[in-house]
């Protein structure tokens, strides 16, 4: 059995060049069993625009070094942790003035030591920025729907919206889409605060008051006729991306249509006899 | 100077009162009414998550005596701010007792299977991604005889990061399947369709971390069940063959 946890699981934070941090992660094991475990820092890149992350061919920058504050514990050493245990390990990470001035992704791992066929490996992410001056430089990338025939009645209609990250210093986005038909605001959610890193970008996704993250989609029935979406992107000047689309009722114009046409084809063989 | 010396001893009267004579009070805030008495409250002055394109920061001001309280047999953690630490939890479960899978005797021709389930629980952020690996294939150890990887049935290869066929007797080697599954065992293929889409679906394992269930968005407790298959031919040398699988669970940033 293994059953352990971290926390905090995502961490973003900026650190001056030639300064230092310090992280407390919560380490549990939920487990009835004594565990020998270690930590490791790895460097991963973005994998997609949707959080997944790539640990294969990354150099991680050697300018920021990684140690554990602990006083009995170092950054790679073993440790035990019994059932039921909690432990804080403190992270403390390093910088250098000569550190590049940009993003930097790591996860620290708590890894089970490699005594069983089978073992687990948890990991909690850091996503540090090195830069002096904070800056925001966002740009609404693509704004579509699907699908691209819109009926009244047979499917929900999809937003997809990508936002550039053109600086090199991780962001949030915060913003809306608004829905609108004949100048009147039929739906209107609020985007996730999702990161996008630096020089990376980000598929948009819509969010609840609870935070519950929802389909960014209008369900059917519809009334048709000209609806317009749009996109806004809180920033120092907000961001707009605006797509227009027409619903017509092409299920009802075929039903009514089939149903004609068999009425006339029975109406005319009827007629014949 | 008599009224001086009167002043001093009633303010030092009162304050000595003030301090030592008042009963101590409990540091939360009592409240009362002729309709209501609130004892122990909590009343914050601000609180909450804020941001902006620069920060995001989560607070609670007012909060009575916050921080981690530790003794022996207990761990207190008083304040708001601890349920971040709750949400922010991310719990990764191997549920195999003995973390060991034994595949006991392998009979030519007839695969042998072993399952177990995994647990992922990360009720914030934007999602999980569980990956695994092996340190070599099955193999004696002091030969370095394998059982080589499976590449599944001819006409339907698999490879480490995808998933095909594997049901025909003749196809020999060692590989795995994931299905998600609900709380009582029912494949429902959450996090694993897009990598294993039924049953009879495997991959081979690879010494480098490939991507086995996945999901952008928050979960609790959604499981998925692995099942290992070993196929040896007539040809394969007797002997114990061993390695050792790790699985690792990372959230999605």
């Amino acid at each position: 059995m293994f059953d352990l946890s971290i926390s905090p699981s995502n961490n973003e934070f900026f650190i001056k060049p030639g300064q230092k941090y310090l992280l407390a992660f919560n380490i549990t094991n939920h487990s009835k069993k004594t565990y020998s475990l270690n930590t490791s820092i790895e460097a991963w890149l973005p994998k997609d625009n949707q959080g997944k992350v790539s640990y294969d061919n990354v150099i991680a920058d050697s300018s920021i070094s990684f140690s554990l504050n602990n006083s009995d514990l170092e950054l790679g050493q073993t440790f035990v942790l019994e059932p039921q245990e909690k432990k804080q390990l403190v992270l403390k990470i390093e910088t250098t003035p000569y550190t590049n001035r940009k993003d930097h992704y790591f996860t620290f791992f708590i890894n089970q030591k490699n005594e069983y066929e089978i073992s687990g490996k948890i990991g909690a992410h850091l996503v540090i920025n090195t830069q002096e001056k904070q800056e925001s430089s966002l740009s609404i990338k693509k704004f579509s729907t699907s699908p691209i025939i819109k009926d009244i009645f047979l499917k929900p209609i999809q937003f997809y919206g990508i936002i550039n990250n053109n600086s090199s210093q991780f962001n949030k986005i915060t913003g809306k889409l608004t829905i609108n038909k004949n100048n009147l605001t039929i739906k209107e959610y609020t985007l996730s605060p999702d990161t996008i890193l630096g020089s990376y970008s980000r598929i948009i996704r819509c969010a609840n008051k609870d935070a519950e993250i929802i389909p960014c989609a209008i369900t059917p029935p519809f009334w048709p006729g000209f609806y317009t979406a749009t996109l806004t992107i809180n920033s120092e000047k907000p961001l707009t991306a605006q797509t227009t689309f027409f619903i017509f009722p092409y299920s009802l114009i075929i039903s009514l249509g089939l149903i004609i046409s068999l009425g006339l084809f029975f109406y005319r063989r009827l007629s014949r006899r | 100077m008599k009224f001086k010396k009167s002043y001093t001893l009633a303010v030092c009267l009162f304050l000595g009162y003030c301090f030592l004579g008042f009963p101590k009070q409990s540091l939360g805030q009592r409240f009362q009414s002729d309709s209501y008495i609130i004892e122990w409250g909590n009343f914050n002055m601000t609180g909450g998550t804020k941001s902006s394109s620069t920060y995001h920061l989560s607070d609670t001001v007012g909060q009575m005596a916050p921080g981690e309280y530790n003794s022996g047999d207990y761990t207190l953690e008083a304040g708001f701010q601890y349920i971040y630490n709750t949400f922010n939890s991310f719990r990764f479960t191997i549920n195999d007792p003995d973390l060991a899978l034994d595949f006991g005797n392998l009979v030519p021709g007839i695969a042998s299977t072993g399952s177990h389930t995994i647990t992922i629980y990360c009720p914030a952020g934007h999602g999980y991604e569980i990956l695994a690996k092996e340190n070599h294939p099955l193999q004696i150890l002091s030969s370095g005889i394998t059982i080589p990887d499976t590449s599944c049935d001819v006409g339907s290869t698999c490879t480490p990061s995808s998933s095909n066929t594997w049901t025909t007797d003749s196809a020999y080697g060692f590989g795995y399947n994931v299905l998600g599954i609900d709380t009582s065992g029912t494949v429902n293929g959450v996090g694993t369709s897009q990598y294993f889409s039924s049953a009879t679906k495997y991959r081979p394992f690879s010494t480098s971390a490939n991507t086995i269930m996945s999901e952008t968005h928050p979960v609790k407790n959604h499981s998925a069940r692995i099942t290992y298959k070993s196929l040896i031919n007539t040809n394969q040398s007797a002997g114990n063959y061993e390695t050792s699988i790790n699985f690792i669970a990372i959230p999605n940033y």
